[in-house]
C-alpha cells in the first residue's frame, strides 16, 4: 500500500490519473469515454470502439498494426465496451512490457504512446468517414460477435434477463447493439459518433507504470488543449425501479442445462453494507447459497450472487436441471429471507468481512485491478482508496447487514429452459 | 534438505527449489513489494491417468473416467468440516482445478498466509470419503458436466481430440460423463488417493509476499514422510496416425466454430518445451494477424478476430491447433493447408519471424507480472521438468531455421483434422 497516485484534470471533463509502482513489469494506459447509454448510440459506439484501436492515419490496416505491436514485444492495443448503470463506457487500452526487457534498448513505451495517440486523435479516415475497408471488417466482426452471444449460455441468459429486469430503462440495451441496426450503420455515421464522443463524453484516462514518466499525460494534455469540448454530464447511479409485481419470464433454448437469473432490487446507498451482505448471501465458497443450494441440496454447480450498485440490483445466477428450477428459486428466496431475519452467525459475518478485506488488500498488485478500483469509485461518486474502504468495512455491524438485506425485494425471475426442440430464444412471457 | 537457487540471466529474477525430506518438491519465489501471495499444492494426477500400478500391485488398476476431478471435489471435505470453512477463518480465496495431467489446490491471500498454508497442507493430506458424501457430490458434478456440455468451444475441442487420438485417454472429458461418475465409490477414491497423492509425486509452490524460512518450518510441521511407492502409469499404444479427418456436431451457436488440429510426436523436458514454443511460432508465422494469409482470410469474410493458435502438449500427446469462428470452416481448412505448403516451399518471412519472436518473448515476460502468474509458471515448470525461466531462454535463442523445421515436421496435412460445431 502507499502508491504514488495522482489525478489531474487536464482538460474540460478529462481526468488523467497516474499511478507509479516500481514493482511492475508492464505499463498500462486506459482511456475511458463515458456517455449515456441509448439503443442508437450504443450501436454506433460499439463499432467505434472496434475501429479506433485497429488502425490510424499512419498505420492503415489491422495487419500492419498487428505487425507493429508484435515487434514492440507483443504490446497490446484493444478496446471494450461496458455498461455502468445507465451509461456506456468505451475503453481503449494499451499495454507493453518495461523498456528494460527490450533486446536492443528500444523505447517500447514511447513508440506505443505514439501509436495510441494517433489512434485517438488522428484516426484512419477517408473523406468524411472511417476508412471503408477497415469499417467493413469491423462491422462484420461486431455482427458475428453479437450472433455468438448465444455460445456462452450463462452470459446469454444474463443478457436476455436484463431485457426484462431493466425494461423501459437505458440499461435494458445491449452495449453491442443489434445485428439489424449494425447492418445499416455507415462509415460516416460512425466517424460522426466518434467525434461526438471526443467532444461530449466524460473522459477518464489511467496510466499505470513502473517508472515515473509524465510523457503520456503531457501528450494528452497537448492534444486536448484547444479542442472544443461540450461535456455532457452522465448519471453513473440510476437505481432500477422495483416492479409492482414479480415478473416471471421463461424462454426455451436448445441446450442441456437450464439457467436461472433472479434480480432483487434496492434503493440503499449503503454500498459497503450491501456488498458484504451480497458476499454473505452468495459471494464466497462459504456463503449461504454455496453451502445450502449447492453443497446441502446438490442442486447445482454454481449459484452466485453479485451486486450492481449503480443499478441497485442484486443478481443471482445458477444452472440446474429443469425440474429443479422452481426448487432453486424458492431456496434462494428462503436464504435471503434468512439473512433479513438475522439467521447468520457472528462468525459467518466476520469471515465474510475478512474475505472482502483480503480481496481489497490485493488491489494494488496489478495494473488492471488498480484501474478498475479507481474508475469504479468514480462511477459510484465515491473516489476512495482501498485503505479507506477497508476502514468502512471494519465499522460495519451485523445489524447493518440485516438492514441492507431488508432493503432488497424480488423483482424478476428469468428462466432459460433447456429444450431440445428450439433453436433460438422463443419467448413465453408471463409478465 | 536439498536447496537450489534458480536465477534468470535475462530478467535477474530468482526462486528457490527445495527437495523436502518428506519427498515433496517445494518451489518458493519471494517477490518484494507485493501485498498478495499465492500457494498451490499439486499432484501429477489428471484425467489421463486412468491406468496405473505401484510396487505392491501385481496388476494394473483401471478406474472410471473423471475420477481425478471427482477426487479433487471430495478432498475439500474432511470428517469435521470442509476446507472452505477453515479458509473462511483466514480470509484466503481458495480453489482447485483438475486438468489432463495434474490436480492443483490453491489459495491466494494478503494476510494470514502461514495459517492458510497449514490448512492447505492439512486437508490435502487428510482424505475422508464415505458412500453418502460420494453420492451427494454426483449431483453437483453432473451439473458441472452439463454446463461444460453446453459450451460449444469445449465440445469442439474434445471432438478434435477424438479425431486425433485412437487410444490415448486425452480424448476423454476431464470431468468424465454423467454415467461414468456413477461408477465412482469411496474405495476407488481411496485407491487413487493413496496412489497419486504420495508426496514424491507432488509439488508445493508459493510466490509473492512469502518467506521461505516460514514455509519450510510449516512444511516440517505438517508434511508426513512418504515412501516412494514406484508409481507407474501406463497409456495404451497410440499410433502416429489420426482417427478420422473430420467431426461435426450441431449445437446452439451463432456461427460455426472450428478447431484444426495437427497431431505430432510428444515428448518431455526442455526439448518438448522448446518444441512447444517453436510450434507456436510456426503457427503464427503462417496465420497470425500480421500475416498475409490472415489478412486475406479476414477480407474474404472467412475468419474474425476470434481466430487464434495454441499448442496442446502433455504426457503422450502433442497437437498444434488453430481455431475460431467461420461461416465456412472447410474453406479455412483448405486454405490453411495450402498456405502451409507454400511456406514449406518458399520459406518464412524473416521480418515476420522476428516480430513473432519478440511477441512471444513479451508474453513470457508478462507471465512474471504478479504472484498468481508467477506461481502458475512455477507449478507448470515442475510438471514439465524444466525451470520457470527456460521458456524465456528458449525464445531468446530461437532461430528462423528452428521454426522452418517445425513447420516441416509438425504441420503435416496427413495428421491434420477438422472439428466443427454448427448451428
Amino acid at each position: 500500500m502507499g502508491l504514488n497516485i495522482d489525478r489531474e484534470v487536464i482538460a474540460d471533463g478529462v481526468g488523467f490519473t497516474e499511478i507509479i509502482d516500481p514493482k511492475l513489469r508492464t505499463s498500462v494506459l486506459k482511456i475511458k469515454f463515458v456517455t449515456e447509454l441509448s439503443e442508437k448510440t450504443a450501436q454506433l459506439n460499439s463499432i467505434v470502439s472496434l475501429l479506433v484501436p485497429s488502425s490510424n492515419s499512419q498505420i492503415k490496416t489491422y495487419s500492419e498494426m498487428s505487425d507493429r505491436l508484435d515487434a514492440l514485444y507483443g504490446s497490446s492495443l484493444y478496446s471494450d465496451t461496458n455498461k455502468n448503470g445507465d451509461c456506456q463506457t468505451i475503453t481503449i487500452s494499451a499495454d507493453c512490457i518495461n523498456n528494460r526487457f527490450a533486446f536492443d534498448g528500444e523505447d517500447i513505451l514511447g513508440e506505443l504512446l505514439d501509436i495510441i495517440n494517433d489512434c485517438i486523435f488522428s484516426p484512419n479516415t477517408d473523406g468524411e468517414g472511417f476508412n471503408k475497408t477497415e469499417f467493413e471488417l469491423k462491422r462484420r466482426e461486431l455482427i458475428e460477435s453479437i450472433c455468438s452471444d448465444i455460445n456462452n449460455k450463462r452470459w446469454y441468459a444474463m443478457l436476455r434477463a436484463q431485457k426484462t429486469i431493466f425494461k423501459g430503462e437505458p440499461g435494458e440495451n445491449s452495449v453491442y447493439g443489434q445485428v439489424e441496426t449494425a447492418e445499416k450503420v455507415t462509415p460516416h455515421e460512425a466517424y460522426e459518433a466518434y467525434l461526438w464522443l471526443l467532444k461530449t463524453a466524460v473522459i477518464e484516462i489511467y496510466f499505470v507504470s513502473p517508472a515515473e514518466d509524465h510523457s503520456a499525460k503531457e501528450r494528452f494534455r497537448k492534444m486536448f488543449d484547444g479542442m472544443e469540448r461540450d461535456v455532457r454530464k452522465v448519471r453513473f447511479r440510476a437505481p432500477s425501479p422495483l416492479k409492482d409485481e414479480v415478473c416471471r419470464v421463461t424462454e426455451k433454448v436448445k441446450m442441456k442445462q437450464t439457467k436461472v437469473v433472479m434480480a432483487f432490487k434496492s434503493l440503499t446507498e449503503k454500498r459497503e453494507a450491501a456488498s458484504v451482505m451480497t458476499r454473505l448471501f452468495g459471494g464466497t465458497p462459504f456463503s449461504k447459497l454455496f453451502t445450502n443450494v449447492r453443497e446441502k441440496m446438490s442442486l447445482c454447480y454454481y449459484c452466485a450472487a453479485s451486486f450492481v450498485y449503480s443499478k441497485g440490483t442484486l443478481f443471482v445466477e445458477s444452472g440446474v436441471e429443469t425440474e429443479n428450477a422452481e426448487k432453486l428459486v424458492a431456496e434462494v428466496q428462503n436464504q435471503l429471507d434468512g439473512i433479513k431475519n438475522g439467521d447468520f452467525t457472528d462468525e459467518e459475518f466476520e469471515n465474510t468481512r475478512r474475505f472482502l478485506i483480503n480481496l481489497v488488500n490485493g488491489v494494488e498488485d496489478s495494473p488492471g485491478s488498480l484501474i478498475s478500483w479507481y474508475f469504479g469509485g468514480r462511477c459510484c461518486d465515491d473516489d476512495i482508496s482501498p485503505e479507506e474502504h477497508i476502514k468502512r468495512l471494519e465499522k460495519l455491524t451485523r445489524e447493518d447487514i440485516i438492514a441492507a438485506a431488508r432493503t432488497f425485494s424480488l423483482d424478476t425471475v428469468y428462466v432459460m429452459e433447456a429444450d431440445g426442440e428450439y433453436d433460438g430464444a422463443e419467448e413465453d412471457d408471463d409478465e | 534438505m536439498n536447496k537450489e537457487i534458480i536465477t534468470s540471466s535475462i530478467t535477474g529474477d530468482s526462486y528457490t527449489r527445495i527437495k523436502h525430506k518428506s519427498g515433496l518438491e517445494i518451489l518458493v519465489w519471494e517477490m518484494p513489494g507485493y501485498s498478495s501471495a499465492e500457494a498451490l499444492f499439486g499432484t501429477k494426477y489428471g484425467s489421463i491417468n486412468t491406468r496405473f500400478r505401484t510396487q505392491g500391485d501385481s496388476d494394473y488398476t483401471t478406474v472410471p473416467e473423471g475420477i481425478a476431478h471427482f477426487l479433487e471435489h471430495k478432498l475439500f471435505e474432511n470428517e469435521e468440516c470442509d476446507a472452505f470453512a477453515q479458509y473462511a477463518k483466514t480470509g484466503a480465496s481458495a480453489n482447485a482445478y483438475t486438468s489432463f495431467d495434474k490436480t492443483c489446490y490453491l489459495f491466494s491471500c494478503t494476510q494470514n498466509f502461514n495459517e492458510s498454508l497449514k490448512i492447505l497442507l492439512s486437508f490435502v493430506q487428510e482424505p475422508y470419503f464415505t458412500e453418502e458424501t460420494v453420492q451427494k457430490e454426483q449431483g453437483i458434478i453432473a451439473q458441472e458436466i452439463r454446463m461444460c456440455n453446453d459450451n460449444p468451444g469445449n465440445r469442439c475441442f474434445y471432438n478434435m481430440l477424438k479425431c486425433l487420438y485412437h487410444e490415448h485417454p486425452v480424448k476423454i472429458d476431464i470431468a468424465g460423463t454423467v454415467d461414468s461418475i456413477k461408477q465412482i465409490n469411496a474405495d476407488l477414491l481411496y485407491k487413487c488417493y493413496n496412489t497419486f497423492y504420495n508426496l514424491n509425486n507432488m509439488v508445493l509452490v508459493a510466490a509473492g509476499n512469502v518467506k521461505i524460512d516460514e514455509i519450510l518450518a510449516i512444511a516440517d510441521e505438517k508434511l508426513r514422510m512418504c515412501e516412494d511407492i514406484k508409481l507407474e502409469t501406463v497409456f495404451p499404444d497410440e499410433p502416429e496416425t489420426i482417427v478420422k479427418k473430420e467431426m461435426t456436431e450441431k449445437m446452439s451457436v451463432g456461427i460455426p466454430i472450428f478447431n484444426i488440429g495437427f497431431k505430432s510426436a510428444p515428448g518431455s523436458g526442455y526439448e518438448i518445451m522448446k518444441a512447444e514454443l517453436e510450434t507456436f511460432a510456426a503457427l503464427n508465422v503462417i496465420s497470425n494477424p500480421a500475416s498475409e494469409f490472415y489478412r486475406k482470410m479476414m477480407e474474404d469474410g472467412l475468419i474474425n478476430s476470434s481466430f487464434s493458435n495454441e499448442v496442446f502438449s502433455g504426457d503422450g500427446y502433442f497437437a498444434a491447433i488453430s481455431g475460431g469462428e467461420s461461416k465456412d470452416p472447410h474453406e479455412v481448412f483448405t486454405r490453411l493447408m495450402t498456405e502451409i505448403e507454400r511456406v514449406k516451399k518458399e520459406g518464412i518471412d524473416r521480418n515476420l519471424f522476428e516480430s513473432i519472436r519478440k511477441y512471444t518473448y513479451g508474453q513470457a515476460i508478462r507471465e512474471l507480472e504478479n504472484p498468481e502468474q508467477a506461481a502458475s509458471l512455477l507449478i507448470n515448470s515442475y510438471f514439465s521438468t524444466t525451470t520457470a525461466f527456460d521458456g524465456i531462454k528458449a525464445i531468446s535463442e530461437m532461430t528462423c531455421e528452428d521454426v522452418m523445421n517445425t513447420i516441416k515436421t509438425r504441420l503435416t496435412p496427413e495428421t491434420a483434422v477438422l472439428s466443427i460445431i454448427e448451428p
